[in-house]
């Protein structure tokens, strides 16, 4: 199902006139040209403020957001009102562990996972300095979670359990569903870090039944610096906004406190990033054209592609589950006697876009004593040649080992 | 720039049979540490003195493979010089010459780094 036509970056050669390698989409993925068109046109056509003002630009702008809001919520199956538009992962997260932090009391638990991405532990752990206990679920030797110590780990003093529905190192996916209902049955909240799996497959919140859930723009072919995240309404319509400002307000008198408006609106102080979440919104209708469930079988089967021929590779380790059924299109590896940057090296000069590194998951390397990798990743745009052009780069840096 | 300009069969040699001695030697009179800020290089190097000769060099290095050979050439360089002389050894141009390798701008800090630690050895820390 290779994409690569919609995609006007890789519709480039790279200055030896080879076709562009781009496996980085775990990093940040390429934009298809209707989301870069549909920004584009706000910019050039109705470029106005939101919500408040009356003129037909300002409308059409609104309208163009609530747009992309229902396109948004029909990604993940939920109701419009429940997305709140953020400027990425990282921003919904820290401000939901912000405004969760106001339930929470001293001698409180969190639990996380230690496969978490940095983004996913660091705003929890802050809530430590007032007093509340954060607890990490372990992983097993081929990177998935221990689901036995993440249940015992939720004890009935746990408010909130937080983990990623997809690592991004190991490409683990989550048995998400299974976890949420451990944490309800211990009468916590279950936020889910979705930044790796919105992209790549079928996402239900409904089926799923998290409290909240949260991903990014850029990494579902959509613009940098916006994002989401999904927020059951019985909860939206109790928690307390953490920023305050224009555009969430009714009312406001210098007595105070003001009167908000309804979510998800109390939930978006300031002008939102207009142009960004209208790209999403185009970005989020692309994925539904295409269908998730073909998005996820296309990568799964670039990934049992890189599996099988990564196995036959001496020296080559990758991290993560092994089967297929269970991991992302993520590809993060080792080669024995030669160090992850010059991997990348080699990869590099044959024209391959890959990351290297920690990947913003330092606790997990150090549960795994893996330390750095290279890390390939896929998406829709990728396809065999793509896998087998790493294969044979791979190879040519085992080449280059040296004994420890 | 081709995989093959930068790992020379130079650099790949030093690498691969190191010139210092791994670990510290014993009786070492100079220590010296440096890193590279924003990457995993980093070189502990040993310097053994006699009468103000060196008589050998020590090095613990974890980084990447220029990391190690520049290391490498840059003990092979020290070894009978003067103390006094060692400082001006540390070049990177001069490591470069001995590894045969075209470095990109973007990896110069990873030949540096053994010579950052012996200049830091040669400070006193």
């Amino acid at each position: 199902m290779s994409r690569r036509r919609d995609f006007p970056c890789l519709e480039q050669l790279d200055d030896q006139g080879r076709p562009m390698c781009y496996l980085d989409s775990g990093a940040t993925a390429q934009r298809p040209r209707a989301v870069v068109l549909a920004e584009e046109e706000y910019y050039l056509q109705f470029n106005a403020n939101v919500h408040r003002s009356a003129y037909p630009w300002s409308a059409r702008a609104t309208a163009a957001v609530e747009g992309a809001r229902a396109k948004v919520a029909a990604l993940v199956h939920a109701a419009p009102g429940s997305i709140v538009w953020t400027g990425g992962t990282t921003d919904a997260l820290n401000k939901l562990a912000l405004m969760l932090s106001g339930t929470l009391e001293a001698g409180d638990r969190v639990v996380t996972t230690v496969m978490e991405h940095h983004s996913n532990l660091l705003p929890w752990q802050r809530l430590a300095a007032r007093g509340v206990e954060v607890a990490y679920a372990d992983v097993h030797d081929d990177g998935t979670l221990d689901i036995d110590d993440f249940a015992a780990k939720v004890t009935d003093r746990t408010k909130v359990v937080a983990f990623t529905h997809q690592s991004n190192v190991l490409g683990t996916i989550n048995p998400a569903e299974e976890l949420v209902a451990i944490a309800h049955e211990a009468g916590a909240l279950a936020v889910v870090d979705a930044a790796q799996s919105v992209p790549h497959m079928p996402v239900d919140v409904q089926a799923m039944d998290c409290d909240f859930l949260a991903a990014s723009g850029h990494k579902m072919l959509g613009p940098t610096g916006v994002g989401f995240f999904y927020g059951k309404p019985e909860h939206l319509a109790r928690l307390q906004p953490a920023f305050l400002g224009g555009g969430i307000v009714e009312q406001v008198t210098l007595e105070g406190p003001p009167v908000l408006r309804p979510p998800p609106h109390r939930f978006e102080a300031g002008t939102p990033p207009v142009a960004q979440v209208i790209g999403l919104g185009e970005a989020a209708q692309y994925l539904l054209d295409l269908g998730m469930d073909r998005i996820r079988a296309h990568e799964r089967a670039l990934v049992e592609h890189a599996l099988k021929e990564f196995r036959a590779l001496p020296g080559v380790q990758v991290a993560g589950p092994p089967d297929p059924a269970h991991r992302g299109g993520v590809l993060a590896f080792t080669v024995r006697g030669v160090p992850p940057e010059d991997v990348n090296e080699v990869l590099k000069a044959e024209g391959i876009m890959v990351r290297f590194g920690l990947h913003c998951a330092e606790p997990l390397a150090r549960r795994l004593g893996i330390g750095p990798t290279t890390r390939a990743t896929f998406h829709v745009y990728n396809d065999l040649e793509d896998v087998d052009r790493l294969v044979g780069a791979v190879r040519r840096a085992s080449a280059l080992e040296v004994a420890a | 720039m081709s995989a093959e300009a930068l790992y020379s069969p130079q650099l790949l040699d030093h690498a691969r049979r190191p010139r210092f001695t791994r670990g510290p030697p014993a009786g070492w009179t100079i220590r010296g540490t440096a890193g590279v800020p924003g990457c995993a290089d980093h070189v502990e190097l040993f310097v053994v003195a006699h009468a103000g000769r060196i008589v050998d060099v020590g090095a613990v290095v974890q980084g990447c493979l220029v990391a190690q050979a520049a290391a490498s050439a840059l003990a092979g360089t020290l070894r009978g010089r003067a103390v006094g002389e060692a400082a001006a050894m540390a070049e990177p141009a001069a490591l470069l010459a001995q590894i045969r390798a075209q470095v990109p701008a973007g990896r110069m800090a990873c030949v540096a780094v053994a010579g950052l630690a012996l200049q830091a050895g040669l400070r006193g820390g």
